[in-house]
């Protein structure tokens, strides 16, 4: 049984097809991309893995489970704008994660925030875009989770901040995590991927190993995304 | 759990509050300082300015509440709040607490702000009587605690309504109305609750008997009796009812504990069931 097993998955918001009848199984232990248009359903789909959205029809199983509260406690979620309040300081805001999650390691979040140079005092209001997007990779990635569902973590920022993201996000995941990523950026982060889906008006249209892929086709997952969205 | 979450949630409000009681506090201060200058023209300019002032305050207390609690599950916090592996149960407590806290703390500290500065600015025993008013008449009598426990009820009943439209109004089918979506749901539900409350005391055999006393002009005598208000409105409709023996019908109290356990259950069946963050 994969990590995460999807069959037939669609989501309407009012006349808008988000996602059409989508089949997917993902295994744990790898990085995972998860690349299309804007418009393709990967933010529709990281939110109904989350168990932020239950209004769909299909079926959905993370760890054999419906995407609800048992989930949640084995799944990190990184929304794309920040879902904690600008008054608060890094380290608030790390007193909060782990006063909920108990599986949060504030040792691991002390680390990550040394190592992308954050001042644990500073308000989130007083921080640029990459500061504040790097706070909330340190606390999903501080989470010991069984599955990281990552949602642009690097759009937006500068290419300095995003190799150190990134640099962030892999090493923090444990050995038999999955770690899902969307993204558009797909030059960026191709170093770190196991594997790419590509989506394409809510269906997956490929579904590869990386390696396999490049071998294959003979060029990078960026070409291939380039050629395939042309 | 419960006590976790009610105290991230009181976190965004309370900041707020922090600078909102002490600004009514100084509003009332400001008022009854100007109103003992004795001008007179001043003086009750300043105590409308200072009364309007103050209830502008709570309601705006009472509208960001309201609106705090909706951001931190239907807007963008709602991916901090709803991603704490909770139980259904334990978020709906939390919230009932955090409501209760500021919707009866800013109604409380109003009234009593709004009080003293009557009594303060007008010299007028305002506290004394309420006190005679609470010792002598609401509780000194079985009729009376039933009424306080009434109103308590009726604050919370409001309560569960509020998170209730938050809860079913954000549900994805309402999506297209936006905020809307919970306000929709509110006056449905306020409409839905008069036309039951107006039903349940006309239908529901279950009242208060009310004689009037000719020495004092008021009511006297309450007794308990098994009908309505439905033949008294009868009776008043062909202009012979008699004016001295009033029927008020309290079936609605039933109906309306029924309503709000049906809100409960909505609730908590939307929460997990039929939910959409919608940012």
């Amino acid at each position: 049984m994969s990590l995460i097993e999807i069959r037939g998955l669609s989501k309407n918001y009012g006349h808008v097809r988000a996602l059409d009848y989508l089949d997917l199984n993902v295994d744990g232990g790898r990085i995972v991309g998860l690349a299309g248009p804007n418009g393709s359903g990967k933010t529709t789909l990281l939110r109904i893995l989350g168990a932020f959205d239950t209004a769909y029809s299909g079926d959905v199983s993370i760890d054999g489970l419906k995407p609800g509260r048992e989930t949640r406690a084995i799944t990190s979620y990184l929304p794309e704008k920040t879902a904690l309040s600008d008054w608060m300081t890094a380290d608030q805001a790390i007193a909060v994660y782990k006063d909920f999650f108990a599986d949060f390691k504030e040792d691991r979040a002390r680390e990550m925030l040394e190592f992308f140079k954050l001042e644990g005092s500073q308000k989130l209001r007083q921080m640029s875009k990459g500061m504040q997007e790097k706070v909330q990779i340190m606390l999903v990635m501080s989470r010991d989770a069984r599955i990281y569902l990552l949602d642009e973590p690097i759009s937006g920022v500068d290419p300095a901040s995003r190799k150190s993201i990134l640099r962030g996000i892999i090493g923090q995941a444990g050995e038999d995590s999955l770690v899902l990523v969307s993204t558009h950026l797909i030059s960026d982060i191709e170093p770190v991927l196991d594997e790419i889906i590509f989506l394409d008006f809510g269906r997956v249209i490929l579904h590869e190993q990386a390696d396999k892929m490049r071998a294959e086709r003979g060029q990078s997952l960026n070409e291939a995304f380039e050629e395939i969205y042309a | 759990m419960i006590g976790k979450l009610y105290r991230l949630e009181m976190k965004e409000t309370g900041r707020i509050a922090k600078i909102v009681y002490p600004l009514m506090i100084f509003i009332t201060i400001a008022g009854v300082l100007f109103s003992l200058l004795n001008i007179p023209v001043l003086a009750s300019f300043t105590n409308t300015i200072s009364t309007l002032a103050l209830t502008l305050c709570a309601f705006y207390l009472i509208v960001i509440t309201v609106r705090n609690d909706y951001h931190n599950f239907q807007g963008k916090r709602g991916y901090l709040f709803r991603s704490i592996p909770a139980k259904s149960s334990e978020f709906l407590l939390s919230r009932l607490a955090y409501y209760i806290t500021f919707l009866w703390g800013t109604t409380f500290i109003y009234i009593f702000l709004l009080m003293a500065q009557i009594e303060l600015s007008s010299g007028a025993p305002i506290f004394l009587l309420v006190n005679v008013f609470l010792t002598q008449v609401l509780f000194a009598s079985p009729w009376g605690i039933g009424l306080v426990i009434f109103i308590l009820l009726s604050g919370l009943i409001t309560v569960i309504a509020l998170i209730f439209a938050i809860a079913l109004g954000s549900e994805a089918r309402f999506h297209r109305l936006g905020a809307g979506g919970p306000v929709l749901l509110y006056i449905i539900y306020y409409i839905a609750s008069q036309l039951l409350t107006i039903a349940s005391m006309l239908l529901i055999p279950l009242g208060i008997k009310m004689d009037l006393d000719p020495a004092t002009g008021s009511f006297a005598n309450f007794e308990l009796v098994t009908e309505g208000t439905f033949r008294y409105f009868l009776d008043s409709l062909r202009a012979n009812a008699d004016p001295d023996h009033v029927v008020i019908g309290i079936g609605f109290i039933f109906t309306q504990i029924l309503l709000a356990l049906v809100m409960v259950i909505l609730t908590y069946r939307s929460f997990d069931k039929k939910f959409s963050l919608r940012a």
